[in-house]
């Protein structure tokens, strides 16, 4: 009963239409981020200061959930030490590479892929650092293994609902749609089929998964695939083009499985559902047939004068992503979609694997939160996904009353930032609902 | 070249434009059609009465922001369609000094001690028009026929000066008078902006397709109404009016489609909206077959409104909650 009153959850977004250029050309300088060793989420250094590398190497191996970093160019290390500003404030080192020549690893490549056995798929996986996108990078790898093991996640909410994987959901659009990346790797996916259904091969074997969705939105006319998708007898899901966050990760899931994942207790990938972009199957492929490492992620650079998908390398700095033209009229920048993406503090934020956007905003196009006290209008309410109300959680947010705030399941939001768009108060409600569900997980309040 | 200067802010980047001045603009637009239907039937005196109520509500919202100092609040709109709506809600024979202190009893004491614009737990359009029933009953109680009404309703008038609403209830049988296809078109009897329940439809439409309201809680205040007045029927046919009667009078629109729809004392959660308006709308015909002097809709609003925070209780079961997971 909870759709007894029918009414579209989410907003209306119109879709960009981009070009695709296959690769962005590379900067002088690359500066890759790298977390601090940490068994649960970190890197190991894995080159020195001085050190003359090829392409493909590997300067970060990825420890717990964290996917393993490489270098997407040849050159010099020329710091190990490179002081980095996040865009959440905090800082961290970085490894700052000197580009110079061409010369790149072999790479291990195998041609008859599908032949390997499931933890061959796995290390290979693992090896090339394929992570799964999202506020953090997590490496596909462990992700899968982590769906196994119901020790090796511990959520937010301090518990873990863990199943293995039975089925892979695949994304051929992007969730934001003021974004285009995973629509450009669709198109990819559609002059090479046999890419990807070797990816979802790989997938399926390493997973051990028995069904497989592909998600397209009403818009897309993808022939290739959808030819393969009918003789591989695997499902077939359309959405709304213009609705987000409609291509969210639960509620793909729950719209290809027909029943909803748990919410706020662990991530999607322990609830037997794994929801995942055509790139990311993409580079599976890259990294398990042609042993290359996953270092260019698809970006949608999205300013007022050009709106192009490419695949930048990691480590590029946003100075060199933009161009001169919009970087002049940028006020604000978001990195990932409109919607939820974050913003950069400063130009010379480097691309990560997290990135799937790069939005500049004009000027006029960067809005002021009036932050007005809440009206109880109920317009948040009518278009949360997760059919939370958004107006009483920032309530108790705003008035620090963190018992509340946990009591309307504040841990079943998922960020999507669709209450703060609709707010006609201008409320910042995304912050709002951060700020409580960061106060609420360190007192062990969960 | 130096790097401009860039805004670091949490998403959501893009706004959909909506505001409160917007909102308020949009519900007070879509009041108009049947205020100036009111006015036309009625004359200039019931201008004057709007006029008033609304300069009340204004002036003192402006006059709070000074001496406060403030965030001025009297432009957003609030005020004026709250002056507006009790205004609507006066009879058309009413002193326009009545109106007026009943614009500044609506922002004194039901929005201004409550603070910033979402603190008032009742609508001030309601408060401003029970202190008035209060304070001025009499003035209240008289009507003027409308200018398009039967000549046989004139003569009826000045017999009878009560509401048709109460005439009916003191002698069930001038129910069947009233021709409900006719009422509802306008031809009724009534406060100034509560005669034409189809012009009160028409704005309502236009509230929603401006999505300045919403359907659930007037859909629900008229199944309770109806629920309410066809069982009353039944069990007193002598004594209580049909649902026919009871839905389309004025106040019931205006009160079921507007007062219904405030945003800030009405609850959040469509659904806990629904069984609000049932209540609101049932509790209306529990009232008017009591003997309260005047606006028992209101009170019925009133009284459920400040029920507001236990209907918000009533809220869906969010997505993935898994009912064993604590």
């Amino acid at each position: 009963m909870n759709e007894l009153f029918l009414w579209r959850r989410g907003i209306r977004r119109p879709r960009i239409a981009a070009s695709f250029e296959p690769e962005a050309k590379l900067p002088q300088r690359l500066v890759i981020p790298l977390e601090p060793a940490d068994s649960t989420y970190g890197h190991a250094l894995r080159v020195e200061a001085g050190e003359e590398i090829l392409r493909h190497r590997l300067i970060g191996l990825g420890l717990g959930l964290a996917p393993s970093l490489h270098s997407p160019a040849a050159g010099t290390v020329e710091s190990v030490e490179e002081k980095l500003l996040r865009p959440d404030g905090t800082f961290t080192r970085g490894i700052a590479i000197d580009v110079s020549g061409d010369r790149a690893l072999e790479p291990k490549a195998v041609p008859l892929a599908e032949t390997l056995p499931a933890q061959q798929i796995l290390e290979r996986i693992g090896d090339a650092g394929v992570a799964l996108r999202g506020p953090r990078a997590i490496s596909l790898r462990a992700a899968i293994e982590a769906s196994r093991h119901p020790q090796g996640f511990l959520g937010a909410t301090g518990g873990s609902v863990s199943r293995s994987l039975s089925h892979i959901v695949v994304r051929l659009a992007d969730v934001d749609p003021s974004l285009a990346s995973v629509s450009a790797a669709a198109s990819l996916a559609e002059k090479k089929p046999d890419d990807l259904m070797l990816g979802l091969r790989l997938l399926t074997r390493a997973t051990g998964a028995s069904r497989i969705t592909l998600v397209l939105h009403k818009g897309q006319k993808l022939p290739n695939v959808e030819g393969l998708a009918e003789e591989l007898e695997l499902g077939l899901l359309r959405v709304s083009a213009h609705r987000y966050p409609e291509l969210a990760g639960p509620l793909v899931a729950a719209k290809a499985s027909g029943i909803e994942p748990p919410v706020g207790i662990g991530p999607l990938y322990t609830s037997g559902v794994l929801v995942t972009d055509v790139d990311t199957v993409l580079e599976v492929v890259e990294a398990v047939r042609d042993g290359l490492p996953s270092v260019r992620p698809f970006v949608t650079i999205s300013t007022s004068m050009e709106k192009t998908v490419r695949r930048v390398a990691i480590g590029t700095p946003l100075r060199a992503v933009i161009g001169a033209g919009a970087r002049a009229e940028a006020r604000k920048i978001a990195l990932g979609g409109l919607m939820a993406g974050i913003a950069a503090p400063d130009f010379d934020q480097p691309v990560v694997k997290e990135t799937d956007g790069v939005c500049v905003l004009p000027g006029k196009d960067v809005l002021c939160s009036q932050n007005l006290p809440c009206m109880g209008c109920g317009a948040c309410a009518r278009a949360c996904p997760m059919r939370l109300v958004p107006s009483l959680l920032s309530r108790a947010a705003e008035f620090d009353q963190l018992d509340t705030a946990r009591s309307l399941d504040i841990f079943h939001c998922i960020d999507c930032g669709v209450c703060g768009f609709v707010c006609p108060a201008g409320r910042s409600m995304v912050q709002l609902i951060t700020a409580a569900k960061t106060a609420l997980v360190p007192r062990g309040r969960v | 070249m130096r790097d401009p200067e860039i805004v670091v802010s949490m998403g959501p980047h893009a706004h959909s434009g909506r505001t409160v001045p917007r909102f308020m603009a949009t519900r007070t637009l879509s009041l108009l059609p049947a205020a100036g239907f009111g006015v036309y039937q009625f004359g200039v005196g019931a201008a004057l009465t709007l006029g008033a109520a609304v300069l009340g509500a204004l002036v003192t919202e402006g006059a709070l922001d000074v001496v406060s100092k403030r965030r001025p609040q009297a432009l957003d709109g609030h005020a004026a369609l709250q002056g507006l709506l009790l205004g609507m809600m006066l009879s058309p024979v009413a002193p326009w000094w009545v109106a007026l202190i009943g614009g500044v009893a609506a922002v004194l004491i039901g929005k201004a001690p409550f603070g910033p614009l979402g603190g008032a737990p009742l609508s001030p359009a309601i408060v401003g028009l029970l202190v008035l029933a209060i304070s001025f009953p009499q003035d209240l109680r008289q009507y003027a026929a409308p200018r398009t009404a039967d000549p046989a309703w004139h003569a009826q008038d000045a017999a009878r000066p009560e509401m048709p609403a109460d005439a009916v209830l003191l002698d069930p049988s001038d129910a069947q008078e009233i021709s409900t296809f006719h009422a509802f078109l306008g031809d009724q009897v009534g406060a100034i902006g509560a005669i034409s329940p189809l012009l009160l439809l028409l704005g309502f439409w236009l509230m929603l397709w401006l999505r300045a309201g919403t359907w659930q809680g007037p859909l629900g205040y008229f199944l309770g109404m109806g629920m309410a007045a066809h069982l009353g029927h039944l069990l007193w046919p002598d004594s209580l009016p049909g649902a026919s009667f009871h839905l389309t009078t004025g106040m019931s629109a205006l009160c079921g489609l507007y007062l219904m729809t405030e945003p800030i004392c009405t609850p959040v959660v469509p659904r806990g909206l629904f069984a609000f308006g049932v209540v609101a709308g049932a509790l209306a015909v529990v009232l008017r077959a009591s003997a309260l002097p005047y606006a028992p809709e209101a009170w019925a609003l009133a009284i459920t409104m400040l029920a507001t925070p236990l209907f918000d209780r009533i809220r869906p079961r969010p997505f993935g909650k898994v009912a064993s997971h604590a």
